[in-house]
């Protein structure tokens, strides 16, 4: 059997079909500002219930850099990302602060100098989609639970889930790796463990499009864990459809320790290396879903659903 | 359904074009394959000078039939000038005059060059023409007396004495009569002009000649100069360029010393010249039967513009030929570039460059330009401003090159200047960005993927017989359109998703495949 029909029969769902067939066909273009865009993702987030990371203050004209120093004074530890930015590129996560320096998650430290001068590049749109001026966002440091400490490496790990018509249909957590410097972007080396909707355990890991058991840097076994909360990121997921009306999206959730899930962000245009951690493509769970009204049901109703049909 | 109602189109689509081509191919004659040895050629060329409301006299030597071509089909293109045209010694002299110009003005002089195949060539040779004797001045006589002695000394009959001149005329330096006859004058045109009056001097009739070589279509085309000798009953030439082509693939614009424009009342003349294959003139017997939907066809070709706007459009008419490839490298074959339709660009500059060539200088670019990103990098400058400095950088690299290339005798010249400097300088910019966030292997292999692509679209678009093709037929373009609008709706995997996805194809261990 040649590879790509062997691809075919385990429907895994390549670039083109998910564009053409997803993207292009069910997500309105008008409603795409509201994921690219984190700032009213977060204002829309509370409106529908579903928790993000408390704002502290934005940037948004290349004056208020100047005095960002004094406006981060009363915060020890902080977030900087980009309001437009793709990929994870542009977040800059400060650990502390000290006699002028700041530390970084990754250990390394930087000047005020520096933090002004990331925050000009991603005020002038180096790190925005199409390269438009954009806007700075200062939030607080999400303090992620130790329960998945010992197999990530610096960094937040993450959990991704993919929502179609409002119901979750895979997931996945990511493990921030040396290679992917603390990050959790899977093309910058992080490692990626499939999650059975069902019950939120880790099923299967990868790295690199290669399947392994353990984590590359700590060793420690990935495959088997649960994921805390797991009830409430399925809800805030299915939730996020309501929010956005996207039917198919990616929903970006953290376990902060003291304030359980909350969600990072939405994507317009999820990746497809879910598929290589869960063993399977996403094809056939589309096809489950798509043309069942489920947008209509109850968030709560197309939870159950999933967790019944998707193991 | 929306895909039923594409195919349909695009099959409209693909059938109109393959049908007008065929047409226009078969029926119509119009040539498929560029006829490099052709016999028809278009020269232009174009005067054009600012007017000041004063009158204006434009003298330009124009072309005339000789024995190895035929000047046919002229055009004095201008407005409100009068044109008269004289034979003046050897040459033909076109005069546009008008009382009044005011603002920029532009004159075109336009004919169709036919070809004389060799044997019927005797016909058309010429009497002796008799030699204007335009001797040195007092200073330079002495010079050239010198000069003359010496040749003879070193040849052995008239023939050796003209090729031991034209050596010396290469190095005018290392010989002090001659650097002194040229009064560090080192264009050809002054040296052939000199070799001539040294070799009246010395008593062998000879003239010089300036003329085009007619193997080639050229938007700028350069004259050439050489001397002709008149030895046994007939003018032999010398001196030109390529000692290897015949002289028959000369059209001589000019012989002796007359400046070729020359123009009263104005001070800012300026003067240029194209050369194109002209392949009409080739099927005009079978459309000399025309009917009207025939002239239809005839009359709107594109090889009826200007000469200039023509060469543009060869350019811009296989443009869609490479957006078709670019779709099938990255929706086929998922190969990620920087830039979408930036190979494209660079594929085309790799035309001009030739491939190894342009490969080379665009990794240059490249380099240097990462280099000068990477110092400024230690600046923090905000992003418009450093963007501009790399384009500053990049675009005095490339006159770098360019001069560099020209002492060096490697004609890049202008061909380089087509690179998409705005697009080179975000590729930079690009590819700096994803180094520093600790990918170097991440931009090498998007720089490579976009070189390998241009490289692509060199191959298929920098085939002369491809550029002829899509010219000749624009409506072709309407058969790659219909290739690309069903590629908008394929949904199958990319061959590099085969490698990305491998994993998944692995029969797995216990218990891989129990949830759906």
């Amino acid at each position: 059997m040649s590879t790509y029909s062997k691809l075919k029969a385990k429907s895994l769902l390549g670039l083109n079909k998910r564009n053409a067939d997803y993207i292009l066909r069910f997500n309105n273009r008008r409603d795409y500002p509201k994921v690219d865009n984190k700032i009213l993702t977060k204002r829309l987030a509370r409106a529908f219930g579903i928790p993000t990371p408390p704002l502290y203050f934005l940037i948004e004209a290349p004056g208020q850099i100047r005095s960002f120093a004094q406006s981060v004074a009363p915060y020890s530890d902080f977030v900087i990302k980009p309001a437009r930015g793709s990929g994870g590129e542009g977040i800059l996560v400060i650990t502390g602060s000290k006699a002028g320096r700041f530390r970084r998650a990754n250990g390394s430290s930087m000047t005020v100098q520096d933090l002004q001068s990331h925050l000009h590049n991603v005020l002038s749109g180096l790190f925005s989609l199409g390269g438009l001026p954009d806007t700075a966002i200062v939030e607080r440091r999400v303090i992620f639970d130790e329960v998945f400490k010992d197999i990530t490496f610096s960094g937040v790990p993450d959990i991704r889930i993919i929502v179609f018509f409002g119901v979750p249909v895979m997931a996945m957590l990511r493990l921030p790796t040396a290679m992917s410097g603390g990050k959790a972007n899977l093309h910058q080396g992080a490692a990626a463990a499939g999650v059975s909707i069902a019950t939120g355990t880790t099923l299967h890991a990868s790295w690199f499009g290669e399947d392994i058991e353990e984590h590359p840097d700590t060793g420690e076994v990935i495959t088997g864990r649960q994921i805390p909360h797991w009830e409430h990121l399925l809800d805030y997921a299915a939730r996020a459809y309501e929010l956005c009306k996207l039917p198919y999206l990616g929903a970006d959730f953290v376990i902060d320790r003291d304030h359980g899930p909350l969600l990072l962000e939405l994507n317009a245009r999820p990746g497809l290396q879910i598929q290589i951690a869960n063993r399977i493509g996403l094809g056939a769970r589309l096809k489950t879903v798509e043309g069942k009204k489920f947008e209509l049901a109850p968030p709560a109703e197309r939870v159950r659903y999933a967790r019944e049909t998707f193991s | 359904m929306s895909n039923f109602r594409l195919y349909i189109l695009s099959f409209a689509l693909a059938a109109l074009s393959i049908g007008a081509f065929v047409y226009k191919a078969f029926w119509l004659n119009f040539p498929i394959e560029s006829d490099t040895a052709s016999k028809y050629w278009t020269i232009e060329a174009s005067v054009s000078f600012s007017g000041k409301d004063k009158p204006v006299k434009v003298a330009l030597i124009i072309p005339r039939s000789d024995r190895s071509n035929l000047v046919m089909d002229e055009n004095f293109i201008s407005q409100g000038f009068g044109v008269t045209t004289a034979q003046k010694g050897f040459n033909r002299k076109a005069t546009w005059s008008i009382r009044h110009a005011k603002g920029p003005q532009k004159l075109y002089y336009r004919a169709v060059v036919r070809k004389i195949d060799k044997e019927e060539e005797e016909s058309f040779a010429l009497p002796p023409a008799k030699i204007p004797s335009r001797n040195f001045d007092e200073a330079n006589d002495l010079a050239v007396e010198t000069l003359i002695e010496k040749l003879l000394a070193v040849s052995a009959d008239e023939e050796t004495f003209i090729r031991v001149l034209l050596k010396y005329l290469e190095r005018p330096s290392e010989n002090e009569e001659l650097a002194f006859v040229l009064h560090d004058q080192t264009s050809k045109r002054h040296k052939m002009n000199t070799a001539a009056r040294i070799l009246r001097q010395a008593g062998i009739p000879a003239r010089s000649a300036h003329g085009l070589l007619l193997t080639s279509s050229q938007r700028r085309a350069e004259l050439e100069h050489w001397i002709e000798v008149y030895q046994g009953n007939k003018w032999v030439s010398y001196g030109q360029r390529e000692s290897s082509l015949e002289m028959g693939d000369y059209l001589v614009w000019s012989r002796g010393e007359d400046a070729i424009l020359d123009v009263i009342g104005s001070n800012d003349p300026s003067f240029s010249l194209s050369v194109e294959i002209n392949n009409e003139r080739a099927i005009e017997s079978a459309l000399l039967r025309s009917k009207t939907l025939q002239r239809f066809f005839y009359e709107y070709s594109l090889s009826n513009l200007p000469l200039s706007t023509q060469a543009t459009l060869r350019i811009m008419l296989s443009l869609p030929l490479g957006a078709l490839l670019i779709v099938l490298l990255r929706n086929v074959v998922g190969v990620s570039t920087i830039g979408t339709f930036m190979p494209v660009l660079i594929g085309i500059a790799f035309r001009q460059t030739q491939l190894v060539t342009g490969i080379l200088l665009f990794t240059l670019i490249i380099a240097v330009g990462l280099s000068a990103r990477f110092f400024l990098e230690k600046f923090k400058l905000l992003l418009i401003p450093r963007l501009a400095a790399v384009l500053v950088i990049v675009v005095m690299l490339i006159a770098l090159i360019s001069l560099l290339s020209q002492k060096l005798g490697l004609s890049l010249g202008i061909s380089i200047a087509l690179f998409p400097i705005v697009i080179l300088t975000l590729t930079i910019e690009r590819m700096c960005i994803i180094w520093e966030e600790g990918k170097p292997a991440d931009a090498m292999h998007q720089c490579a993927m976009t070189l390998l692509a241009a490289a692509c679209c060199y191959f298929v678009l920098g085939d002369p017989r491809c550029e002829h093709l899509f010219f000749v037929f624009p409506e072709l373009n309407l058969l790659v359109l219909a290739l690309i609008l069903p590629l908008g709706r394929y949904s199958g995997y990319r061959l590099t998703e085969l490698y990305r996805f491998r994993s998944l194809t692995t029969e797995k261990k216990q218990g891989a495949d129990e949830h759906v």
